[in-house]
């Protein structure tokens, strides 16, 4: 009886003290993310690193899968409950954010967060009314990534043009067979090879990056529509319908038989995921290669899509913004943290990071390729600029249907087209 | 082998000639490898995608995704057991071992309370008369109707008031309090289906309602109990939106939350330790899968006690 | 003593308490919120009957996503229900190897919805996929399953059918409750196998057929994993199940209020079924431990 006494007597004063202990003198931030393994344990050591160079402070990993990973934020949302810092798809910015008022304005601790390390228009995409929501992680953009064998076994060079493409196109299928196709476009990539092409054409872009409303007409999207069939037709991507067969519209290109057995020529893939490409090829990555950006003659822009793919945002409800915004810049500009996290999440978009992994090689050589040709585009002024409601869920699951619907030829591009922009328009008002 | 039935059966009715036994011996002979046949034909056709699973945690990425051959072209590599190890140990803070545990402490304690607060509800709907009773079995019966992806944000919000994110109370309490319908609803057709003469000679002889309980209709129950267990079991191991929604330190992670982890694509994927590791999670469920069969074929040979 | 009210109202204490502190609010709030526009992030705005208005009048896509439920409930309740109860009354022998095979039949249902199961599945039904190869030596022309409107629901036909565990487990459990004294003298009177099933068996495990028959509809209506992990609602949301449109309108597009809306709607049907079945079950089923009818 006694000895029960004092023990849980012991237990209580060690608990109030170990409590009391962590309340005094430690300012606790809880951080999400999701990511595989590797992300995990590059993660937890650059956390690791941060806490001993500021003591005092003590992060706290939240870390899971990507599935399940946005209900279970939604929900923490919804009850106010939401970690202090969150990994964020750019695409659900504008849903979590509506008005800029659902994450703290990062300007706010521009004495923390070096701002100046981000390109200007990285930064421009993640504003939303006038507050940055997030800090861009890395950027990214769509290139023509090419598997070799297959080229070089039909003899074929890469193509610079679309008319080459389509030259390529009929030049493989007749010295290979009907089961070779020159590109993937993978589920996004559908929509966005054809609307590189009409951005090319028309220098105009789908959804007006200024405004929330449509800015192609309807000639120029009935135009996009068609081009998109052709490519279909003559064989230069592997058509949504089929993909549909091989395993389903959205599964990932590195698991189709088709490409792992090099049927397929290439991938239109953003240089952030092109190594995962090799996943499953037997060459590895020495099988891929970077093509030139397919392009008309004398166009004013190239088309693709380049913008930062997830952010770090700060909860409005954290009750320690500043040491969030202290762990978030050496996350994303410091030189140790690049060292260890490598390309785990993505190629980093500060400029310290970046030339740290290049400078030392800690990146593939063909990734550096990859991010240098999106890098030179910019320079020239040809990536244009993608409204943020581009990626938005609803806009992305209108587009998906036009294209799944003309792929299975339910409609045609001059029955699509209107209907397209009504849609897009009706939802764009409402956001 | 032979088919019980037949053998003690026929000795009581009339003393069959010889042709007639063989002749029924014939027969009973087809029936026998009729029954394999069946049995072993679809056997295979479930249990192939499952080979080919356990095949594939030996194979290299490429294999995986282009031959519907379950053994790895090159068999020295079912010698390797690495993908296990690897899917195992994680790249991360914690091994499987900390998940696994995890996982019991959810699925232990939701098990035994599942138990006594259904069979104690089940009882009360299957053998009591009260006013209200049709009532609340219909509200019962109504709650499982709502899909409850609709019910997480409000339960979500109800259990942050009282306190409860972050443990693993969500997860068990409301099993304490027989709201897991399918099971209440399991029991109470059971017991609805069960006759009574048994309860009625012990209420006879004295026995009081608890007595009568535990020492007749559990035993009466038991086939039932041990599905009751073995799917709450199965169920909640394998359960990921739970898990998520309510628990957010890694530490405490139970194993279908840590699998999506180790499943996640957002990278370079090694599939065999994917493969690997979930074939691991299922362990558990299969051993008491096991574990419960040997009771149905012990409820089948005593139910002669019955009736 | 089963005439005491005060016993029976103590044993169902429990789940009263239950109702009250676990499902009342949450079933009030979604039903609250169903005349809602409730973006998630902020607070829910009321709009009277809008949503509803909205799901008849207004969204093709609701009517598409029940036809594809509710014709998905029609096809898998049966046949789940009839392999069940097959295979349970097959493994219900001494058979030598019989643990063996209700492992066997019982494994692919402890699967679940891993992701293992989604690679392994688009990899049998794809077009040159394990089934079609069976269909080719048949001399069946392959069938592109998860292209086609038409047959990709069969793959998540297939998948559930295959997962037949659960019905067959509570099958084999209600099974052991029959008396081998009634097969014995069903035996005696020269019953045949066929006729003991209609005569003895059947009857008896009617409370359990009617379990399981509600338990399999109200899973039908609710499916999720299978066409969330396999078909993904596609191609051109021809497996666009009621449960996953639900599930994107309230988290993918952040629209709790019409996500409430359709779960309430769903509710309400799956009432309405489960309601005839219980009217019906007066008929058909069989409750040897009910007093008044037993005996």
């Amino acid at each position: 009886m006694f000895k029960r006494k004092t023990l849980a007597a012991l237990t209580f004063t060690a608990l109030v003290s170990l409590t009391s202990a962590a309340f005094a003198e430690d300012t606790s931030i809880r951080f999400a993310w999701w990511g595989n393994e590797a992300r995990a344990a590059n993660t937890l050591k650059v956390i690791k690193l941060f806490e001993e160079k500021n003591p005092g402070i003590t992060v706290k990993a939240e870390y899971s899968g990507y599935d399940g990973y946005q209900t279970r934020l939604s929900t923490q949302f919804a009850g106010g409950a939401e970690p202090d810092i969150m990994q964020m798809l750019l695409a659900w910015l504008p849903m979590f954010s509506k008005n800029g008022d659902g994450f703290a304005d990062i300007n706010k601790f521009s004495n923390l967060i070096n701002l100046e390390e981000f390109p200007k228009t990285t930064l421009e995409q993640v504003t939303v009314g006038g507050k940055i929501q997030g800090v861009p992680i890395g950027s990214t953009g769509f290139l023509f990534l090419y598997n070799k064998e297959p080229w070089q076994k039909a003899k074929i060079a890469y193509p610079k043009t679309w008319d080459e493409l389509f030259e390529a196109a009929k030049l493989m299928r007749e010295r290979l067979g009907d089961e070779y196709y020159p590109l993937d476009p993978t589920t996004q990539g559908s929509f966005l090879i054809s609307l590189s092409w009409a951005m090319q054409k028309y220098n105009v872009n789908f959804i007006d990056p200024d405004e929330p409303k449509v800015s192609m007409n309807e000639e120029q999207v009935t135009d996009w529509l068609r081009f998109f069939k052709r490519l279909e037709n003559e064989h230069a991507l592997v058509s949504i319908r089929a993909r549909a067969a091989m395993g389903g519209a959205s599964k990932p290109t590195s698991q189709m038989p088709d490409w792992v057995e090099g049927k397929w020529g290439g991938v239109y893939s953003q240089d952030s995921t092109l190594t995962s490409r090799a996943d499953t090829l037997t060459g590895g990555l020495d099988q891929l290669e970077v093509g030139p950006y397919i392009m008309l003659p004398d166009a004013k822009t190239a088309g693709t899509m380049s913008r930062t793919g997830f952010v770090y945002s700060i909860s409005k409800h954290s009750k320690q913004p500043e040491a969030a915004a202290k762990f978030i810049n050496f996350l994303t500009t410091d030189p140790e943290a690049a060292r260890i996290i490598g390309t785990a999440r993505a190629i980093p978009a500060s400029k310290t990071q970046w030339d740290v992994l290049t400078n030392e090689n800690l990146i593939p050589a063909i990734q550096k390729i990859g991010t240098g040709q999106i890098m030179e585009l910019d320079e020239k002024g040809l990536v244009p600029r993608f409204s943020l409601y581009f990626e938005h869920p609803l806009i992305y699951k209108l587009l998906f249907n036009t294209f799944e619907e003309l792929s299975f030829d339910k409609t045609t591009p001059e029955e699509a087209a209107p209907k397209l922009i009504k849609e897009a328009n009706r939802i764009l008002s409402r956001l | 082998m032979s088919s019980d039935t037949a053998v003690s059966v026929m000795p009581k009715t009339r003393i069959p000639s010889n042709a007639e036994v063989l002749r029924t011996q014939r027969k009973e002979r087809i029936s026998l490898a009729l029954r394999y046949l069946i049995l072993g034909g679809v056997g295979l056709l479930m249990l192939y995608p499952l080979f080919w699973l356990l095949g594939a945690s030996f194979k290299s990425n490429q294999e995986i995704f282009t031959t519907i051959w379950f053994l790895p072209r090159d068999l020295t590599r079912l010698l390797d057991f690495s993908a296990y190890y690897n899917g195992w140990m994680t790249r991360t803070e914690y091994t499987f071992a900390t998940y696994f545990l995890n996982s019991f402490l959810i699925v232990i304690p939701r098990v035994i309370v599942t138990l006594i607060s259904c069979t104690l509800v089940a009882y009360s709907f299957a053998r009591f008369e009260y006013p209200g009773r049709k009532f609340l079995f219909s509200i019962m019966i109504g709650t499982m109707l709502l899909p409850p992806i609709v019910l997480r944000v409000p339960q979500y919000l109800m259990f942050k008031e009282l306190g409860m994110i972050d443990s693993y109370w969500p997860l068990i309490l409301p099993s304490a309090f027989a709201v897991d319908t399918f099971f209440t609803f399991l029991v109470v057709q059971f017991l609805r289906g069960t006759p009574r003469d048994m309860e009625e000679a012990a209420i006879i002889d004295g026995c009081n309602a608890l007595q009568l309980l535990w020492h007749i209709v559990v035993p009466l129950l038991k086939p039932a109990l041990i599905s009751v267990a073995l799917f709450q079991f199965i169920w909640t191991m394998n359960d990921f939106i739970g898990p998520l929604i309510y628990i957010s330190t890694v530490e405490k992670y139970p194993v279908s939350l840590a699998l999506k982890m180790s499943m996640d694509v957002s990278g370079e994927v090694e599939w065999a330790n994917i493969i690997a590791i979930s074939i691991v999670a299922l362990l558990p469920s299969l051993t008491v899968f096991f574990l419960a069969q040997r009771y149905f074929i012990e409820g089948a040979t005593s139910s002669g006690i019955k009736g | 003593m089963y005439e005491s009210k005060r016993l029976g109202y103590l044993f169902v204490l429990p789940f009263i308490l239950g109702i009250l502190a676990f499902n009342l609010f949450p079933f009030a709030a979604s039903f609250a919120l169903s005349f809602t526009d409730y973006p998630l992030i902020g607070s829910p705005t009321y709009i009277g009957f809008e949503n509803y208005e909205k799901m008849v009048f207004d969204d093709d896509l609701f009517w598409k996503s029940l036809t594809v439920t509710v014709s998905f409930a029609l096809i898998v309740v049966p046949a789940r229900l009839a392999v069940a109860l097959f295979i349970a009354q097959v493994l219900n022998f001494k058979l030598r190897g019989i643990n063996f095979f209700r492992a066997a039949y019982y494994l692919p249902t402890i699967l679940g919805g891993s992701i293992a199961i989604s690679v392994m599945w688009k990899f049998l039904f794809q077009q040159k996929g394990l089934v079609n190869i069976i269909l080719d030596t048949v001399g069946i022309d392959p069938i592109p399953w998860l292209a086609s409107e038409r047959y990709a629901v069969w793959t998540i036909v297939a998948l559930n059918t295959w997962q037949f565990g659960a019905a067959m487990v509570i099958f084999l459990a209600a099974l052991q409750g029959v008396p081998k004294s009634l097969y014995e003298a069903a035996e005696i009177d020269g019953a045949s196998f066929w006729q003991q099933f209609r005569n003895v068996t059947l009857p008896i495990i009617t409370p359990v057929i009617f379990f399981n028959m509600i338990m399999q509809i109200v899973n039908c209506f609710q499916e999720f994993n299978a066409p969330f992990m396999i078909t993904e609602g596609g191609p051109l949301y021809s497996t666009y199940f009621m449960a996953l449109y639900i599930y994107d309108e309230a988290f993918k597009y952040f629209n709790m209020g019409y996500a409430s809306a359709l779960s309430w709607v769903l509710f309400f049907l799956i009432v309405g079924i489960a309601g005839v079945l219980f009217w019906s079950s007066k008929y058909w089923v069989f409750y040897s431990g009910e007093k008044e009818r037993a005996r």
